[in-house]
């Protein structure tokens, strides 16, 4: 008998009868679908099939033995990986996918295909073996899964979208808001210039030129807390350095100098107006007191952070200098005791040599 | 103080206008026009040239101040132009040519300063005095006395 009829030996086989070979018999036995294929004949046909690949299939023995296996194939079995199953095949690999296969009725089913080539003595492949499993339970709970992903990640998309939505609405309105503010202070700060223009009196204008100064201030400090949707903290340091040199400008005093040796001190938003109208008076009084004066003045400004508390300490060589200096109304004096009192800030007075010091402790935590 | 500067003030604030006029000419300059939406500016395109104009972003009549600085550079390109704006955010990268911009609101302090310092670049530069804070220049008005 020649070698390529064993299999229809072991068809024949009995194993109830014990005979034959027990390894065939157990494939022949067994619930994996499997079945052999002879490359050697034309169109590498089925030469062996067992009956749980019958039943898988549906079709009889007589229908699949002669044929190749492609008659398992239909109109959604995925093309790229039948070209991959033949690549392998032709390359003599072992292989493994998942191919949606067709049985005899027309209903489909998803096969965990693995087709193993079997060598003889020489290492010619005499046979293919294949096993197939009915895996069409696995690969629709993978894809259910993966549409629930899928509809999770939309949602979450959408929600997303909504939110970021939601988030630039606010933030065009608190630029708005932010805007008309900022229009709002630019007028109060032109209706006071303008009425200090229009005075005569020397007192009165300087009146108004406080005023004016407390609504720039008060300006200054919004615009540098309030920038393209943030809130930022105010640095003292920064602040009250660009402060005195506006003040001295202002004051067309040539005889003043600045020394000013500042760090980085920032302080909170909610207190940072209070703090910065606070600071503005102290260099209003310090500014224009130096330039009434006919000597050379230098005015000093010194930053001090730590953990309790902010330092800033003005100082002026102006023989004379008292706070309340440039006070005609008392009101500087109130402004100071009041807004810095209730911020728990401390103002000392104290002298240095020819320097006349004015330092304001800011704690971190107010009283 | 540098030599005086021919001023066109586009602002749609009455308010605003009036002060800016009056900080101007108590500085010595000279107001030579006001507009308050882009179609007035280009009614005084047909006027005397200014060395300098301050522009207010949001305009009457929803105009721009975006499209009145590309219609002021258009018809005179030598004419430094400075933003005047309580949202500099609007302002585009490039700053559609514009020279500087001033955020409102300004204390008068700030705002003479920075019309200082424009006023130098323009009639003497480069200006002898730091960028004040009040002022945000842009490239372009370095560029103005560079390339010459």
């Amino acid at each position: 008998m020649r070698k390529h009829d064993d299999w229809h030996l072991t068809d024949r086989l009995d194993y109830s009868l014990g005979r034959g070979d027990p390894f065939a018999a157990a494939v022949r036995a067994t619930r994996m679908a499997m079945i052999v294929t002879n490359p050697a004949l034309p169109d590498n046909p089925i030469v062996f099939a067992n009956d749980a690949f019958l039943n898988l299939t549906g079709y009889s023995r007589e229908e699949v033995l002669g044929r190749n296996c492609r008659f398992l194939q239909g109109a959604d079995t995925d093309r790229a990986t039948l070209v991959r199953l033949r690549e392998s095949i032709a390359k003599g690999q072992d292989t493994a996918v998942d191919l949606l296969n067709y049985r005899k009725d027309g209903s489909s089913f998803w096969n965990a295909l693995y087709i193993s080539p079997v060598r003889d003595e020489r290492g010619e492949i005499a046979f293919f073996f294949a096993s197939q499993l009915d895996v069409s339970a696995r690969v629709e709970e993978r894809r259910r899964i993966e549409r629930q992903k899928d509809i999770v990640e939309s949602e979450v998309l959408q929600r997303t979208a909504e939110l970021e939505a939601a988030l630039t609405a606010k933030i065009q309105l608190l630029d708005e808001l932010d805007h008309r503010v900022k229009n709002n202070l630019a007028m109060i700060g032109s209706f006071v210039r303008m009425q200090a223009r229009t005075v005569d009196d020397e007192r009165l204008k300087r009146m108004a030129e406080a005023t004016m100064a407390r609504v720039e201030t008060l300006s200054t400090v919004h615009r540098r807390l309030y920038n393209k949707g943030d809130v930022l903290s105010l640095d003292i340091g920064e602040f009250t350095q660009n402060m005195l040199y506006a003040a001295v400008r202002a004051s067309g005093g040539n005889n003043m100098t600045l020394r000013a040796n500042t760090t980085l001190c920032e302080i909170r938003p909610d207190i940072a107006p209070t703090v910065g109208v606070v600071i503005g008076e102290l260099v209003q009084d310090i500014t224009l007191h130096a330039a009434d004066c006919d000597d050379a003045v230098e005015i000093g400004l010194e930053i001090g952070c730590d953990m309790s508390a902010s330092r800033v300490t003005l100082s002026t060589t102006a023989p004379g200098y008292a706070i309340g200096a440039m006070d005609d109304d008392g009101l500087r004096q109130v402004l100071i005791r009041r807004l810095g009192g209730a911020l728990g800030m401390t103002l000392d007075e104290s002298r240095s040599g020819a320097r006349s010091c004015l330092t304001l402790t800011i704690p971190v935590s107010p009283k | 103080m540098s030599a005086a500067l021919r001023i066109l003030i586009v602002e749609d604030e009455p308010l605003i206008a009036m002060d800016m006029e009056m900080m101007l000419q108590d500085a010595g300059h000279q107001v030579v026009g006001e507009a308050t939406t882009v179609f007035e500016v280009k009614r005084l395109l047909s006027g005397p040239q200014p060395d300098l104009a301050c522009v207010d972003m949001q305009l009457a009549d929803g105009s721009s101040g975006i499209d009145a600085c590309r219609a002021i550079l258009g018809q005179w390109p030598d004419t430094v132009v400075v933003f005047i704006t309580a949202n500099p955010s609007m302002i585009p990268e490039d700053f559609a040519g514009g020279h500087g911009v001033i955020p409102k609101p300004f204390s008068q302090g700030g705002f003479l300063a920075a019309i200082e310092y424009l006023c130098q670049g323009i009639t003497d530069p480069p200006p002898d005095m730091d960028v004040p804070s009040s002022l945000q220049a842009t490239p372009a008005f370095a560029r103005k006395w560079q390339d010459t």
